[in-house]
């Protein structure tokens, strides 16, 4: 369910309220910082990609028009940010090791320590290599499809789908290692 | 497919529901970092606008309250009450240095030099001392004493007080009975040399002008272009083209209206300020169509862009006239010289600097690939800094002053924020016609 946002905070954000600047910030980043967590390498630099992506949004409020939910445009305006982030410090560089990704074991056990479910996820996420990660966020949990993918990331189509390919490989296996979820009897391949 | 609490699900669809939920909060110093940013830069246009709104009352204040010029009230007046017992210590008032020459060169049946009036200029509540008198016959009998001030003390020390002229006849008629005529013709040329000259003028003026523009494209961007879009010619023509051949552009007349206060520093210098309403206005030729005019801008070297609807083209078949109007609200601060001066005629040449707030924007943007137009309000500046220069041909009446004046005005930054990266400069060519009232 997204989160909704009166207009009159919307509003008050174009006319540069502070206080509804604020009001807008304080309902929204919790759930952005969420998905900058997921893109990032630390949580610092989540934290630096959530800063540039409401400073974005906050100067480019006036041309939302309001064509569905804002946290919809929000949201979009926070990946973009943690994509090109992640391109300006070159963090997409990284080769991925195809001995580090087939080797579950390398990952620590003690990176996740969370009780919560959800967050135990999110750091299952956060151990797969880079570029896997970054392709997976944007194709199976932000929706985009793998031409829009190749676009972003400067890749090609085929690139992008053998990637994610391996991303879901991989981090069904972290799951089912952490005993979050079980394999089904009858799988179907991706 | 994978299987969690007994359910069945798609890996995919499981950690959507998963991360639906999930939830960080960040850190303190992120809102604070944000909030820094995007807070309007409007600071120094607080500052500018205190400044003006101290610097108007306090002229008019010092307008009113009475200055003492080398120790004489300049609000004085000469009192015309001849008769009776009076104390009205409103007399003709002289300064040190005509009083001190008064009093060193009238050696006629003087007391001993001393001073006339008190040093401060004004007559003293409590009256004056006797030996701050000279006394003199009046060849009538009577001793008549004179006060610097003039006031005529007969012998049963009852005070009158003297009209200012009559007061010059009696300071000639002492000169002469001393035979100084050079005493009376220097007193006399000070007192009227006294009289109050203030150094504030108000000023009210009307410019008619025209007003141009130049736009320039950002290079940076049209690299990224070039980077990303390898071989395409649409974009290598953006690249190609003159954005200002693009727009198809007819100058408007436009107008300012001002109010000024000026403060003469000196015959030939005078500082101004003053408040000024602008309006500028142009035309551009567009066509009717329906499209998204995007707008790419460069930001921490990555291509990123805005879009919004549009209703007119570069090119079509159905052509309009785009009318674009801009009014703004300007505190012009500046200096004025009067290099020729000649009877009631004088030339002069000034130059101000002007902060700049824009009121309203109703003008049209060219898309960044060249193919639409949409309102520009969003990617206006609301402050932005002109600068003028004028020659005023100036006719000076007797409270009035007329003037009209040739002038140039530039603005020194872009019109539009980083979300737009064309450029664009403005400048008025115009005839500055005005007013002006020396109190």
């Amino acid at each position: 369910m997204p989160i909704m946002i009166g207009q009159e905070i919307i509003q008050g954000c174009i006319r540069k309220n502070s206080a509804a600047q604020e009001s807008f910030y304080k309902e929204l980043a919790p759930k952005m910082m969420a998905i900058c967590y997921r893109f990032a390498h630390h949580r610092e630099d989540a934290e630096d990609m959530l800063q540039e992506g409401f400073i974005k949004v906050l100067t480019q409020i006036h041309t939302f028009e309001n064509k569905g939910p804002v946290e919809a445009w929000v949201r979009r305006i926070i990946v973009y940010t943690c994509i090109n982030f992640l391109k300006k410090h070159k963090k997409l560089d990284d080769v991925v090791d195809l001995d580090y990704a087939n080797d579950i074991s390398q990952y620590n056990e003690n990176t996740i320590t969370t009780a919560l479910q959800g967050k135990q996820i999110m750091e299952c996420i956060r151990i797969l290599p880079i570029g896997y990660r970054t392709v997976f966020n944007l194709f199976a949990l932000e929706g985009y499809s793998h031409k829009e993918i190749a676009d972003m990331l400067s890749i090609g189509e085929s690139t992008s789908r053998s990637q994610y390919t391996r991303a879901k490989t991989m981090l069904e296996s972290i799951l089912i290692d952490k005993g979050i979820v079980e394999p089904a009897k009858k799988a179907k391949s991706a | 497919m994978i299987i969690n609490n007994d359910k069945e699900y798609e890996l995919e669809d499981f950690l959507n529901e998963e991360m639906e939920y999930s939830k960080m909060t960040p850190s303190a110093a992120v809102w604070e970092r944000i909030s820094r940013e995007v807070k309007p830069h409007y600071r120094w246009g607080i500052w500018a606008l205190t400044l003006l709104m101290l610097f108007v009352p306090y002229s008019l204040v010092m307008y009113y309250i009475p200055v003492k010029n080398n120790g004489v009230a300049s609000t004085a007046k000469a009192s015309t009450n001849t008769s009776g017992n009076n104390t009205d210590k409103s007399s003709v008032a002289l300064n040190s240095a005509v009083r001190n020459e008064f009093n060193n060169k009238n050696n006629a049946s003087a007391e001993p030099a001393g001073s006339l009036v008190s040093d401060d200029g004004i007559e003293s509540s409590t009256g004056i001392q006797d030996e701050q008198v000279i006394s003199e016959n009046n060849g009538a009998g009577q001793t008549e004493k004179y006060r610097g001030d003039l006031s005529v003390v007969h012998a049963d020390s009852t005070w009158l007080n003297v009209p200012q002229n009559a007061g010059i006849e009696q300071m000639k008629l002492t000169a002469k009975l001393n035979k100084k005529t050079s005493i009376h013709n220097s007193i006399a040329n000070s007192i009227v040399k006294n009289k109050k000259t203030s150094k504030y003028t108000l000023e009210v003026y009307a410019t008619p002008s025209v007003s141009y523009r130049n736009l320039s494209d950002d290079k940076q961007r049209l690299q990224y272009y070039r980077n990303i879009y390898r071989n395409n010619p649409f974009t290598d023509n953006i690249a190609a083209k003159n954005v200002n051949a693009v727009v198809n552009e007819k100058a408007g007349l436009g107008k300012e209206i001002g109010i000024g206060i000026g403060y003469k520093l000196g015959a030939k210098w005078k500082l101004k300020a003053g408040l000024q309403f602008n309006e500028r206005q142009y035309s551009i030729e567009a066509y009717k169509a329906i499209g998204t005019a995007n707008y790419a801008f460069v930001k921490n070297n990555m291509l990123d862009s805005v879009s919004q609807s549009a209703q007119y083209a570069t090119m079509g078949t159905n052509k309009v006239t785009l009318n674009n109007s801009l009014y703004q609200l300007s505190m012009p601060l500046g200096i004025e010289w009067y290099g020729f001066k000649k009877n009631k005629f004088s030339v002069g040449v000034g130059a101000s600097v002007q902060p700049t707030y824009l009121l309203q924007d109703n003008t049209y943007v060219l898309s960044t690939d060249y193919q639409y137009y949409s309102k520009g309000d969003k990617f206006s500046r609301k402050w932005n800094v002109n600068s003028a220069i004028d020659v005023s041909f100036n006719y000076s009446g007797k409270n009035y002053s007329w003037y009209f004046a040739p002038q140039y005005r530039y603005q020194l930054l872009n019109t539009y924020n980083d979300l737009y990266s064309i450029k664009e400069r403005r400048w008025d060519l115009g005839l500055k016609i005005g007013i002006i009232k020396t109190f």
